[in-house]
């Protein structure tokens, strides 16, 4: 359960630290909590919200914790990000469902690079020099990647909305 | 966004908050950029949600080992459980609201019910219990290795404390237990006599007062204590370091005292090599000896040292004492009325059959089943105890009668947690009153009592999977993780009371309280009974198929005692420590 949850939990602080290491720390302090707190979890609730909350508390406790130059985003930025994200904070299954259609459409090279880069989990400079690029030029590549990802699943997503509409 | 230049570079920023680390520069880029624009925040929370999606969809090992760990020690319901909530208005239907109204300890209760609960109602079908997640059958051990991380398991520790005899160590915390592997440092007592076993294959003996080192697999150094040391052929080249001198073994036997202010060394068989202080590479012969600090050669240094064969006599001799009075104690014991059942250390077993001498009626003896083994229990050769660590291992027994609390005691040696649950004490059909008294994979205990097997309570097993029905209401009663891998071989004293008067479980080990909790209402239930149950694995003669859970204990169990009373701490203590082999 709390392992299914990993990458939604990731992402969400990810974004809000926009440091990788600093956000596999914060994560890790968001998992303690939530075991030490499993008994206070309300069956009925959503774990997902309550995990998020809990990660929300965690990051505050982060920041103020931080010298301000070794974090990316000041107080405001910070609020901006975490009230866009008040929505639907994750991607549902649904578009993680959209997401693995959209993957079969990646060229060879598209596809191995993400592999390389999620399924492995190898550093961007590992995989820079194993293709002989500069490490930018593959944090554009992977970049360019997410945009066209994104965008096929809006289209996806909205076309799934219209079939649903009609029927 | 302005222009496509500011769009290039926000890019780039993007991708490195989420590839890597921006430098400082860049990171107060980045945060001016989404300051001033809300467009670039909605390209910021497009590209992170597009890489969170990513990340589920390839979870990274890091990923997956970060909570595996700690999940374990929590215990939550499927993920698809709690996540229903989430999929209600499109996924599940309205069936899986039953889902959500389940409290988190129903589910994990039910969860382990469900296990093996496959003589259920028709309509749940073995099909379906078969899909459930954490059913821990032959067929689902790739759950069990994502449950478990995956990931192969470790120790630290260079050597093995074998066995010690009368030791007294410097205080409580620093007392090591027979069994227990020896991480490098320090291994310090006052007296007495400790058998170590080095990786490598050497043996030490050692006598007290004593104070080593030890730094690997193979090498010890010995600032005090006297000590005999065989090193078979595998392990030449074992080094003893003592008074700046290296005693390099070539496969034999040699003593070195180094008690009293002493420093000399022995060699009783083969041949060692001196190197240091005023050594060169000097051999040193069967029969022959020498001080390391140029002081003179006592001669009765031999006769001195601890010899392992009078050793093993010895601690003969005080096991048979301590089984003595076990025996003695058993004896007593199996009068007082409140007993169930007492299945105590024997001697050794008539046949297949361990003896219930309880002198009540409630219980048969028990039955060994299957190819368990006996093998050298608690007092080591003056009693046995029973091993099943194989899966059709079991002694079964039937207890009829109704009863008001419970008190399960046990002594058990567990060699490993290889299932999901590992049994104790399991009765079979697990109806009203019923306990299971269990050890799950992460060393927590587990003991509950099914409250009420009519009610219709549903367990999800995924948005696309139907609820499936289970039968009934009960709470498991977890303690905090008790046992861990570097326990293996040592034995454990184990202990629940279930107290439906003064609403409380308490788990004990070795002795002491491990963990209490209340019994709520809900789960409240004072009319007890057991049925057909088994000691070591869990029976289940009444189900529809082949198939059964897996939860044999890989271990040995030389003691089951059972009363129909909620025993005291102080009670629980006497047991400990009349049954706890010094």
């Amino acid at each position: 359960m709390l392992e299914a949850m990993q990458p939604r939990l990731y992402g969400f602080i990810l974004k809000r630290l926009a440091d990788r290491d600093q956000a596999l720390e914060v994560l890790q302090r968001t998992n303690l909590v939530i075991c030490q707190k499993a008994a206070d979890y309300r069956p009925g609730t959503s774990f997902e919200a309550w995990t998020f909350t809990i990660a929300r508390f965690q990051l505050m406790a982060w920041r103020k914790n931080r010298s301000r130059n070794r974090l990316v985003f000041s107080d405001t930025v910070y609020e901006q990000i975490d009230r866009k994200s008040e929505q639907p904070e994750v991607a549902d299954d649904a578009w993680v469902d959209v997401l693995k259609d959209c993957v079969k459409q990646l060229n060879v090279d598209e596809s191995k690079l993400l592999e390389q880069r999620y399924k492995e989990d190898l550093p961007l400079a590992i995989i820079a020099s194993t293709m002989n690029m500069s490490i930018d030029a593959i944090g554009m590549r992977l970049s360019r990647i997410r945009k066209k990802l994104g965008q096929c699943i809006q289209q996806k997503l909205q076309n799934n909305t219209t079939h649903y509409d009609q029927k | 966004m302005r222009n496509n230049i500011d769009s290039a570079e926000l890019d780039r920023l993007i991708s490195f908050s989420i590839d890597q680390s921006l430098s400082r520069s860049d990171a107060q880029k980045l945060n001016s950029l989404l300051e001033n624009s809300a467009k670039a925040r909605q390209r910021y929370n497009d590209l992170h949600e597009t890489h969170t999606a990513l990340c589920e969809l390839f979870p990274s090992k890091i990923l997956r080992d970060s909570a595996s760990a700690l999940a374990e020690a929590a215990s939550f319901p499927s993920r698809e459980a709690a996540h229903s909530s989430f999929m209600l208005p499109n996924k599940i239907g309205p069936m899986i609201k039953w889902v959500t109204a389940l409290s988190v300890c129903i589910l994990i209760g039910l969860t382990g019910f469900l296990i093996g609960k496959n003589r259920g109602d028709a309509s749940i079908g073995l099909a379906d219990l078969t899909r459930t997640e954490p059913v821990s059958t032959t067929k689902d051990t790739s759950a069990k290795t994502r449950a478990w991380g995956g990931v192969e398991s470790t120790l630290a520790g260079h050597a093995v404390l074998r066995k010690t005899i009368n030791v007294s160590w410097p205080n409580t915390d620093s007392k090591i237990t027979d069994g227990s592997l020896l991480p490098p440092g320090s291994l310090t007592f006052a007296s007495g006599v400790a058998v170590i076993d080095f990786f490598c294959g050497a043996t030490l003996v050692v006598e007290g007062p004593a104070q080593l080192d030890v730094i690997s697999d193979w090498a010890v150094s010995v600032e005090n204590g006297r000590i005999e040391a065989t090193v078979p052929p595998a392990a030449q080249g074992f080094t003893v370091k003592a008074a700046g001198t290296d005693i390099i073994d070539l496969g034999t036997r040699f003593a070195l005292d180094m008690s009293e202010g002493k420093a000399q060394v022995a060699v009783i068989d083969g041949e060692v090599l001196l190197r240091g202080n005023q050594f060169d590479d000097d051999l040193l012969q069967a029969g022959e000896q020498t001080s390391l600090d140029r002081e003179s050669v006592d001669s009765d240094l031999l006769s001195r040292i601890p010899q392992l064969d009078a050793i093993e006599q010895q601690s003969t001799d005080d096991r048979k004492k301590q089984y003595f009075t076990y025996r003695h104690f058993m004896k007593e014991l199996a009068a007082d009325p409140r007993l169930i059942a007492l299945f105590p250390a024997e001697k050794d077993f008539n046949g297949r059959c361990y003896p219930n001498i309880a002198q009540t009626n409630y219980a048969s003896a028990g039955q060994l089943l299957g190819p368990v083994e006996t093998v050298p229990g608690r007092f080591e050769k003056e009693s046995v105890g029973v091993l099943m660590s194989r899966p059709g291992s079991r002694i079964r027994t039937k207890i009829d009668g109704t009863f008001s609390a419970y008190t399960f005691s046990c002594w058990a040696k567990i060699n490993s947690l290889k299932h999901e649950y590992n049994a104790l004490f399991l009765s079979d059909g697990y109806e009203n009153g019923e306990p299971h008294w269990q050890i799950r994979h992460d060393g927590k205990l587990m003991f509950s009592v099914m409250v009420d097997d009519s009610q219709k309570l549903f367990y999800s097993t995924g948005p696309s999977s139907p609820p499936i029905q289970d039968k009934g209401l009960h709470h498991v009663y977890f303690s905090e993780s008790v046992w861990k891998p570097s326990m293996s071989a040592q034995w454990v004293h184990l202990a629940a009371v279930y107290d439906p008067a003064s609403r409380s479980v308490t788990h004990y080990v070795n002795g002491t309280v491990a963990c209490r909790e209340e019994i709520k209402d809900e789960f409240a239930i004072d009319t007890l009974q057991i049925g057909a149950a088994e000691i070591g694995n869990w029976g289940q003669p009444f189900r529809k198929t082949p198939d059964f859970a897996v939860r044999n204990l890989d271990g040995v169990i030389d003691e089951m005692i059972i009363l129909n009373a909620a025993l005291s701490s102080d009670e629980i203590h006497d047991i400990y420590v009349v049954g706890h082999a010094h």
